[in-house]
């Protein structure tokens, strides 16, 4: 407390202190005789404004105002001018003698001299050690997503990304380079963990995910995918680093740039599995009720079983009554983007940026949606050649839609023998009647039932009367103040924050599943706030020694804080159909303000920093780079608290050495290696203290009695999670360019790996976060970039990326052998597929057989792995590959004259998944319910439903009995429903998109008095190849509920620039 | 220069030295210093009582899985209730196992604290009180899967993963020590209004405990002795006089004859309506119609046996009508100022049965056909169309509404079998639909019970008289004539049992404890088969030690149960 409060007062005096030496300091400069003016522009005329001017060799050197004039005295008349400016060719110009000159800048075109954003400032492309990609804006918005992580799918060698569920709003996933922390993922829908997201950082602010953003808000993305250049974020980087810097206006040309996107698309369910028509399923619902022995069953006993409590089902079988659910619910989605930037820069040395954009995306049935308005706003001011100062603004509300977990799914759930009507006394239905469960119906005036199947609810009532919705705001922001107080030295304080507020509302009337279960209206709300600050000082240091040594340092300072708090209210039996607008109306009886999985009402956690990196290159051939981050987390346990995290990084440029100089063949060639160290510390905020965070109730004859414990064991030991990388790199450029990429090797090792921990049972204990052991990833990464046609009027490029990756479970830090009960498997990767192994059905010629294990014909067979002939523990086995063996993209952008053409196809092999809708559809133990269109075993029976010896799926019907699928098809563990015969090869290869644009050509614009138009197609998702034949391949581990189908969006749009 | 210099000094004493850096929980106090006063280590007391819920609030399977009075109906039973698909996998094999030692390790707590605690004088008391807890914990434990490793120990740091097993002997001490300890220091007030340990409940829990030891090879000689001492102690002359119906209506949990239970309230599940509380409401019926119709949703399995049934002399043992839902009635209700038709309890709710309509009508034993006929004339409103016999749908003929009849060709579910309403609440506000909702009490001992466990104590300490005596005061109670000193034996005490306790969570131990499990289940189960039980059937008394409880050991040579 005291250490808090002295760091406190440290920073605001010193703070304040800082203010005041930036007006006492001044320096001087030396007057000179000789006076050189003139002024720079752009290849098009534009003057540019903060052109550096730099007389070659020495320390002498000034920039352009605002109308790119510059005046600069120089030692003599022969001086040589460089003049540099970022985008642009550096280009050196003797002065011959002249007193005027006027520069044209080329933009440059060559990519690799580009710079990239490092974590606290940028460094030249060309002079980077680590492994770093640069995604453009233009790749960003190439797509036309709403979504930026869906746009950079494929797009960067090592990052995987993929849909969360295919459900508006759901979000996408990212991992970079594997899997290497073990926290997992609490909603289980996934073989990626929580703690193995990147640490995005949008404009300085630290956040989980960037799914608020407006693609077209973000100026670049800057990956830091290997351990040494992401060591600068220290603490948080082990899962890499994505650095998102949005249009701030710091780049804005001068005047004033108006552009408009606009774009409208509509999305279709596609891809849809085949499910079972009418007679199909009539057909699986009566081997469903055989009888054991079957042979014994008469097929009157058998349609007494089967239909007995259902006349109205068979009489609809009989008439060839068939509904189609999926049609009734599945609708056209559609997507729309509408985005409008306006950018400038005044006389004044003020720059801003403004965008403004509105998206839309509709999902395939109603009440799926999500509506994303962002407002932001960049201003830069350039006061002098000493200070500026900036203030960059993002503002997003998003309105999700969620609809209701179930309507989805019980769309796919119900036969189409079950019709949404009500039913006359003639059992034909009264079209316009919905019923709210078609599986349970009565004729008017009788309480009998003449249907008597699923209690599922009819999916166009749950549509229509239940709703889920998110609202947030969230804004992300930072304001910042440079002072170049020497040309070598400049110090920059930068204060960057992120608020978030969402309300989560669930609101079900009596018409829904859930007014079915609490007899009325119910609603929620949820309350989420955060507040977030950075606050970055930073002195940068460079110089030149002797021409050859560059140097360049950097001193960092930074704090940074986390304040999260939930609340929740709960009602039922509310008397108005008031959704989440009345929540105390409903029955004081039923009122609860604990959530059903609850949240820590409030979490506060705190990192302190303190980072020194340094940058050296000797004669621009030979670069080093060395930095060190000292960390200290709130969240750990004391005398754990701190930790350093060093990197070093190598690079040499073998083309500039004499024998590559003058190669024709080689453009560039770099070799980089490095090491570094990065941590992980995504742990509760409280993980290493005992509290009483489990509230118990009892009573004590009518005295209720509340008490409290802790739910977990607290950890007092927690310590840091650290990962070590050694990354080795090759960037090419062969034929001036035309054939570029890269190739890079790594190796990582995350050590003392953080876990919740499961503990044995004899502790009384559930779980720990505990440091669990050490995890390997080893992977090769190649990008290549070819110009295969370069014309004036017909260009062509193509991009392939491959990526692989192992991931392995390499030592438990408390035993020597795999911790099965935490399903640590050694030498396997993380969360592996662990169970035992479907191995087809039970036939009737292996009766004897299917003894011996306690099993009869038609039940499931599983795997005797060591053939003790005995189903045990030693029989469970890693089954496939929970993560992709190898994942892959390509892209071709074709441009000819005025048209342009691209695609990109994205790959992902090797990955078996649990798969939740094979579960779900796959269940021969479920006869209510529609199922997936399916070979199943039906045995010989007397009842007149035809054999059928599958070795597919076992024999339906409930496991009650004992003759259908078998105890265990459906095991259940601790951690959830897990079916042993449910795994899927997820490998897919999907084309992401194809899109064809229109350029017209300039003379027509000049009339309309615009710069540049351009109308386009677009096709997201037209083609997938895979063997899955779920919903998609993509995200086949989503839980079912929230599990949407397959879909392609076509969509038309144009920008236009004024 | 000067100033640069300055400003670099300025920066360089923002790196403030490497220190701690603090962040504490507003939502939570830390736990430590809270139990050290008083106040909190009263609420460190009450959440290890609360620890009861974990063990009997839910799945019933260990107690009454798998016997010959329940059996499986529509929805699958665990493979507890099932020997031959058993194995350590198997779900629910671990709930026991977990829901105890977690309930010894808050007792374990209490223990700790205890010493450190700010003292006061009833600091004994409520330490006596969580040793009751612990001796319950472990004589659940030893009695479900044998030799389990005593952890006495509270548990702070993560490094201690390995345990060994203790054996059955060495547990069943720890019990003993456990409840000497807690009958030294408990209080004496009345169950009924203090709802806390008392001397009678630990009496009556040493009585168990040495009754059931005392089968064991290596019970002690005096056991049964002090197994009959203890519950006549429990009783201490207490007479059966409550009426039998009044014992498990609803509203009465805490009646003069409860002598310990676990406890809920209504107040306390707004929280979290459909989880705070318990299921055995639930269990004991086939499906009633679904929540459509207005029923209550029941499991669908545990279905009370034929044989069970049989056991009954008919109405004219006043247990049958308390026991069981011989008539399910339906009526209309409004809720919310929407009426609707309630199915099953109007029964409790109307104040004039009159008014309610009966859909279904479970036939009481020896109904001649002339009753018959008078009945089914007299109530036009019972579930139609007709059965096959000419019977209406919602009349159940005697030996047609036992679990078995699950199994027989036609069998229509709802409302198949004859509920048990022992456990039924009525309470308005009770949702039909979710899981663990009801708030009555789980009672865990009653006098009744106490009476027969020391009959069977007496019998088995040689005083077969005094045993008759005990029994014959829980027949004279029901309105049946006594027993005969012929026919009273271990078999006929097991009956008495079944029909002074259906459906009351402990059939499953009394079968293990009199060694009677593999003669009385088959058959009388229909669906368990003698050859279930495998080729070593005994080895069955035990439950495989949960396999996921080995996998988190450390220690790898903890032995699994022989048969597993």
């Amino acid at each position: 407390m005291k250490i808090k409060q002295i760091l406190k007062k440290n920073l605001k005096y010193n703070l304040v202190f800082l203010f005041f030496l930036n007006f006492l300091i001044t320096t001087t400069m030396n007057a000179q005789s000789s006076v050189v003016e003139g002024k720079i522009t752009d290849a098009s005329g534009l003057s540019l404004p903060g052109v550096n001017i730099q007389e070659k060799g020495t320390k002498n050197g000034t920039s352009t105002d605002f109308e790119g004039s510059f005046k600069i005295n120089v030692t003599n008349n022969k001086a040589t001018l460089v003049i540099s400016y970022l985008g642009f060719q550096t280009q050196e110009v003797n002065i011959a003698g002249k007193s005027k000159i006027n520069v044209s800048l080329a933009e440059q075109s060559n990519s690799l001299n580009e710079v990239v954003v490092v974590g606290y400032g940028t460094v030249k492309k060309s002079d980077v050690t680590g492994t770093v990609s640069t995604i453009s804006a233009a790749t960003i918005t190439e797509r036309n997503t709403t979504n930026a992580l869906e746009a950079i799918q494929g797009s960067t060698a090592g990052v995987q990304i993929t849909s969360a569920s295919g459900r508006a709003g759901d979000g996408y996933k990212i991992v970079i380079r594997g899997n290497n922390s073990l926290l997992s993922d609490t909603s289980g829908t996934s073989s990626t963990t929580v703690g193995s997201t990147p640490l995005f950082v949008v404009d300085g602010v630290p956040l989980d995910n960037i799914d608020f953003l407006n693609p077209q808000d973000i100026a670049r993305m800057d990956v830091l995918k290997d351990a040494s250049s992401a060591a600068i974020y220290g603490s948080r980087a082990s899962n890499g680093v994505v650095i998102v810097t949005t249009k701030s206006g710091t780049t804005a040309k001068s005047g004033i740039n108006v552009s408009f996107n606009t774009s409208y698309g509509t999305k279709t369910a596609a891809r849809l599995p085949e499910f079972m028509n009418s007679q199909e399923w009539y057909a699986f619902n009566q081997s469903a009720f055989l009888s054991y022995p079957a042979t014994s069953q008469t097929p009157q006993a058998l349609a007494t079983a089967s239909t007995g409590n259902s006349p109205l089902l068979v009489k609809r079988y009989n008439e060839g009554f068939s509904f189609d659910w999926v049609d009734a619910i599945l609708k056209p989605g559609s997507t729309q983007n509408n985005y409008l930037n306006i950018s400038g820069r005044g006389d004044s040395g003020l720059s801003y940026n403004i965008g403004l954009g509105v998206q839309s995306d509709e999902g395939l049935i109603d009440n799926d949606s999500t509506d994303k308005y962002s407002f932001k706003l960049g201003l830069n001011h350039k006061i002098n050649d000493k200070f500026s100062t900036g203030v960059n603004i993002t503002v997003a509300r998003i309105d999700s839609q969620l609809g209701s977990d179930l309507a989805m799914q019980d769309a796919f759930r119900l036969p189409t023998l079950l019709s949404p009507w009500a039913v006359d006394a003639n059992g034909n239905d009264i079209v316009g009647q919905l019923t709210l469960q078609p599986g349970k119906i009565t004729q008017p005036g009788n309480a009998t039932l003449v249907l008597d199947r699923t209690s599922n609810v009819n999916p166009l009532m749950e549509i229509a009367n239940s709703s889920q919705t998110e609202k947030t705001w969230q804004t992300v922001g930072n304001i910042y103040f440079q002072y170049q107080m020497l040309k070598w030295l400049s110090y920059k304080t930068t204060f960057a924050a992120g608020v978030v507020n969402s309300v989560t509302g669930i609101s079900n009337t009596a018409n829904t599943n859930q007014g079915i279960l609490v007899k009325g209206n119910s609603s929620s709300i949820r309350n989420y706030n955060n507040f977030n600050f950075t606050w970055d000082n930073q002195l940068d240091l460079k110089h030149t020694f002797n021409e050859v040594h560059d140097f360049s340092l950097l001193l960092l300072q930074s704090i940074y804080s986390n304040t999260d708090q939930n609340s929740y209210l709960y009602s039922s039996n509310q008397p108005f159909e008031s959704g989440i607008y009345n929540v105390g109306s409903g029955s004081p009886s039923t009122y609860s303000f604990v959530a059903p999985t609850p949240e820590t009402p409030y979490v506060k956690n705190q990192l302190n920093s303190y980072a020194v990196r340094l940058n050296y290159a000797y004669k621009d051939k030979y670069l080093l780079t060395a930095s060190n981050r000292w960390d200290g987390s709130s969240v750990l346990s004391k005398g754990n608290q701190w930790e350093s995290f060093p990197s070093v990084a190598l690079g040499w440029k073998i083309n500039k050495e004499s024998f590559l100089q003058n190669s024709s063949v080689i453009s560039d060639l770099k070799l980089r290696a490095s090491l570094g160290y990065t941590g992980n510390d995504n742990v509760n905020a409280y993980a290493s203290q005992a509290l009483l965070d489990q509230q118990t109730f009892y009573a004590n004859g009518s005295n209720l009695v509340a008490g409290w414990q802790s739910k977990n064991l607290a950890n007092k030991k927690l310590a840091w999670e650290k990962t070590r990388e050694v990354n080795f790199g090759l960037d090419f450029g062969l034929l001036k360019n035309r054939i570029s990429g890269s190739v890079d090797v790594y190796d990582r090792l995350s050590t003392n790996v953080i876990n919740s921990r499961q503990l044995p049972y004899e502790t009384g204990y559930a779980r720990t976060f505990d440091n669990v052991g050490s995890v390997s990833n080893k992977g090769v990464e190649v990008s290549l970039t070819t110009k295969n046609i370069q014309l004036d009027k017909l260009k062509w490029e193509t991009t392939f990326i491959f990526s692989k990756n192992i991931n392995e479970l390499v030592s438990i830090n408390y035993q020597e052998t795999s911790d099965i009960g935490n399903n640590l498997i050694l030498g396997s990767e993380l969360n592996p597929n662990f169970h035992y192994v479907y191995d087809g059905v039970w036939q009737e010629s292996e009766a004897t057989e299917a003894a011996l294990f306690g099993a009869k014909p038609g039940n499931g067979k599983l795997k005797d792995l060591n053939g003790d002939k005995k189903i045990d523990a030693n029989d469970k086995t890693v089954i496939g590959s929970s993560v992709p063996k190898w994942q892959g993209s390509f892209y071709s952008k074709l441009t000819f004259g005025q048209f342009d053409f691209n695609f990109s196809v994205i790959t992902s092999q090797g990955q078996t998944v649990y798969s939740p809708f094979h579960r779900q559809f796959e269940d021969v133990t479920d006869r209510n319910r529609q199922r997936v269109k399916m070979d199943y075993f039906v045995p010989t029976n007397g009842a007149g439903v035809t054999p059928n010896a599958s070795n597919e799926a076992p024999r339906p019907g409930p496991t009650a009995g004992g003759n259908g699928a078998g105890a265990t098809y459906l095991e259940t563990t601790n951690t959830g429903l897990v079916g042993y015969a449910f795994y899927r090869d997820a490998s897919y290869v999907k084309v992401k998109n194809i899109s064809l644009g229109y350029t017209f050509n300039t003379d027509l614009l000049q009339k309309l008095k615009l710069s540049n138009l351009r109308i386009y197609i677009n096709v997201l998702d037209p083609f997938v190849f895979t063997d899955f034949d779920g919903y998609d391949p993509e995200w086949a581990g989503a839980a079912i509920g929230v599990n949407r189908p397959s879909s392609i969006t076509s969509q038309f749009g144009l920008s236009v620039n004024f | 220069m000067k100033n640069i210099i300055i400003i670099l000094a300025v920066v360089a004493s923002l790196f403030t030295s490497c220190s701690d850096i603090d962040e504490k929980s507003l939502s939570y106090p830390a736990a430590d210093e809270t139990y050290r006063t008083s106040g909190g280590f009263q609420l460190l007391v009450n959440s290890t009582y609360a620890r009861l819920k974990e063990i009997y609030g839910n799945n019933p399977w260990f107690f009454v899985g798998g016997t010959d009075l329940y059996a499986e109906g529509f929805n699958p039973e665990s493979p507890l209730s099932n020997y031959a698909s058993l194995v350590p996998s198997s779900n629910n094999v671990e709930e026991l196992y977990v829901a105890a030692y977690s309930q010894i390790q808050s007792v374990n707590k209490v223990l700790y604290y205890s010493t450190i605690t700010e003292q006061t004088s009833n600091l004994n008391v409520l330490v006596g009180e969580a040793r009751y807890l612990r001796a319950n914990a472990y004589f659940l434990l030893v009695q479900a899967y044998g030799g389990v490793p005593i952890v006495n120990d509270h548990i702070v740091s993560t490094e201690n993963t390995s345990f060994n097993r203790n054996t059955e002997q060495e547990v069943y001490t720890q019990i003993i020590e456990d409840l000497n300890a807690a009958l030294a220091n408990v209080g004496t007030a009345n169950y009924a209004t203090s709802g806390k340990v008392n001397k009678r409940a630990v009496n009556d829990l040493l009585a168990k405990v040495y009754l059931t030891r005392g089968y064991q090879p290596y019970g002690e000689a005096a056991d049964f002795a002090k197994a009959a001492a203890f519950a006549d102690a429990a009783i201490a002359g207490q007479p059966l006089v409550l009426p039998f119906d009044q014992l498990f209506k609803p509203g009465n949990d805490l009646n003069a004859e409860t002598i310990f239970s676990v406890q809920y309230d209504k107040a306390s599940t707004s929280t979290s309506p459909t989880t705070l509380g318990n299921r055995q409401y639930s269990y004991y019926s086939s499906n009633l119609g679904g929540t459509n119709v207005g029923a209550p949703q029941r499991s669908q399995n545990l279905l009370p046996t034929q044989y069970a049934l049989d056991l009954y002399e008919g109405p004219n043992d006043k247990r049958w009508d308390a026991t069981f839902m011989t008539t399910i009635y339906s009526g209309t209700e409004t809720t919310n100022g929407v009426s609707s038709t309630v199915v099953y309890f109007p029964y409790y709710r109307s104040s004039t049965l009159s008014t309610l309509k009966a859909l279904h009508f479970y036939e009481p034993k020896g109904y001649t056909p002339a009753q018959r006929a008078a009945y089914i004339a007299s109530h036009p409103d019972l579930q139609k169309p007709n059965r096959p016999n000419g019977d209406p749908r919602g009349y159940h003929r005697y030996g047609e509404y036992g679990a078995e009849s699950v199994a027989v060709p036609g069998w229509i579910n709802d409302a198949g079998t004859i509920p048990v309403k022992k456990f039924d609440d009525p309470e308005l506000s009770t949702p039909l639909g979710t899981g663990a909702v009801s708030t009555r009490d789980i009672i865990l001992a009653r006098l009744g019970d106490t009476y027969l466990i020391a009959a069977e104590a007496y019998l088995k300490a040689g005083n077969p008289a005094l045993g008759l005596d005990r029994l014959n005061a829980v027949r004279t109670r029901a309105g049946v004539a006594g027993a005969l000193p012929a026919q009273f034996n271990i078999d006929y005490i097991l009956d008495e049992r079944a029909r002074e306790m259906l459906g009351e969570y402990n059939r499953w131990f009394d079968l293990k404890r009199t060694g009677t499990l593999t003669t009385r289940v088959p058959g009388n189960n229909y669906k368990i088969k003698l050859a279930d039980f495998g080729t070593a059937p005994n080895q069955k008394l035990l439950r495989p030690i949960p396999q996921k409880a080995i996998d988190l050991n450390k220690n790898k040579n903890f032995p699994q149960n022989p048969g597993y």
